[in-house]
């Protein structure tokens, strides 16, 4: 996984748009098609991202909300904010 | 049902001339076979070409279609096209959600049975219609809402079969079998012994079919999301480059889920399981609505 800025904001990228059905969350992009679920946690991270929070923010927020080691929230974040860059649903800090 | 080719309008032959602009979408057959392509004919207008048989001219603002066959096309294969690919394709394109489904009537209400060609839609249906439970569709299932309520749209009284599939649920009681000039599939009319619903009902269950991996009959509950990102893959829907109609399935779909249960069932894919796949749902479905939570 490549470096990624921790303190810079992820945006969303245009014509996304995101539904939440019982706790999680579905998105889609409008002019690509692609769509991208997410459970309970990645739709917490989600309203993160919706309310511009940096990676280093978002990884506070989850650790102070979730019983996880620090360092495996901002790992596990990194990795789903990157995974969702490549399906083109955001867009990461540089 | 029968309605609808009623806004069909056959052309004479022709042969299909090369279209100005390349397709913006089109549909290989599992054989890597190109089956259909799509090309935008001005707003809201659509022609979907069907190499060797025929291009149909539609839109998404009236149900009124324009078909011109090659030489020597087949009738009755151009009316199969247009009622199982082209009209659920129109539907969709004028804001209707119709999906990858069959549906059966169980219980005075419907439950589809959703997923991609080749997952056993239409032997389920088959089997079903064969043991006395109506069949509505085997195929793109219009859900129509009204009332707060989706309510599964009948379609046309055939069943398509395989050889194999024919002879193991059907069996000698097929009264008329016609065939379907560019599938090796036949289509089983439906009668007394294979048994349609005509009438349109509300849907109370939502069942994907699973890819067959199972050793016995499974159903587990789907969660929004898994039910959300599989139904949107088995969903009709014609303009997949426009926004606004992306965003109107999406929120269909969405709606859908948020009213109805959705499930996974899977199961070995042999003949003599079907009537345990066939108890399995129907034991679901009354017991649910005997004892609502």
């Amino acid at each position: 996984m490549s470096p990624v800025n921790l303190y810079g904001q992820v945006v969303v990228v245009p014509n996304v748009i995101a539904r939440d059905l019982g706790g999680e969350t579905v998105l889609l992009n409008l002019k690509t098609g692609t769509y991208f679920g997410l459970d309970s946690v990645g739709a917490r991270l989600w309203s993160l991202i919706q309310s511009g929070s940096t990676i280093a923010a978002m990884s506070d927020a989850l650790a102070s909300e979730f019983d996880a080691e620090p360092s495996v929230i901002e790992s596990d974040i990194k990795r789903l904010l990157t995974d969702m860059a490549a399906q083109g649903l955001v867009s990461l800090p540089e | 049902v029968f309605g609808a080719s009623e806004h069909l309008t056959l052309h004479l032959p022709a042969k299909q001339q090369p279209v100005g602009s390349p397709p913006f979408h089109r549909w290989i057959s599992a054989d890597a076979q190109l089956f259909a392509e799509f090309f935008r004919a001005g707003p809201d207008e659509y022609l979907i070409r069907f190499p060797g048989i025929g291009d149909f001219n539609i839109s998404a603002r009236h149900p009124f279609v324009k078909v011109h066959p090659v030489e020597g096309a087949i009738q009755d294969t151009l009316l199969h096209l247009y009622l199982n690919q082209v009209r659920p394709l129109q539907l969709s394109a004028g804001g209707s959600l119709v999906l990858h489904a069959g549906a059966v009537r169980l219980s005075g209400q419907a439950i589809a049975l959703v997923g991609p060609s080749g997952r056993g839609k239409s032997s389920l249906c088959a089997s079903f219609a064969a043991s006395g439970v109506p069949f509505l569709t085997d195929d793109g299932l219009e859900l129509c809402l009204q009332d707060g309520l989706y309510f599964a749209q009948p379609h046309v009284p055939t069943v398509r079969l395989w050889e194999d599939s024919l002879t193991a649920i059907v069996g000698s009681s097929a009264t008329e079998v016609l065939p379907v000039s560019y599938s090796a599939k036949t289509r089983v009319l439906a009668s007394a012994d294979l048994l349609h619903c005509e009438q349109a009902l509300p849907l109370s269950h939502v069942f994907l079919l699973g890819a067959g991996e199972a050793t016995r009959t499974e159903i587990r509950p789907l969660s929004a999301r898994e039910a959300i990102t599989l139904l949107i893959g088995n969903t009709y829907v014609l303009d997949i480059q426009d926004p606004e109609t992306m965003a109107k399935h999406f929120d269909h779909i969405t709606g859908l889920v948020s009213k109805l249960p959705c499930f996974m069932l899977d199961y070995p894919r042999r003949y003599e399981l079907l009537p345990e796949v066939r108890q399995t749902l129907v034991n679901m479905v009354r017991s649910e609505k005997e004892c609502p939570l």
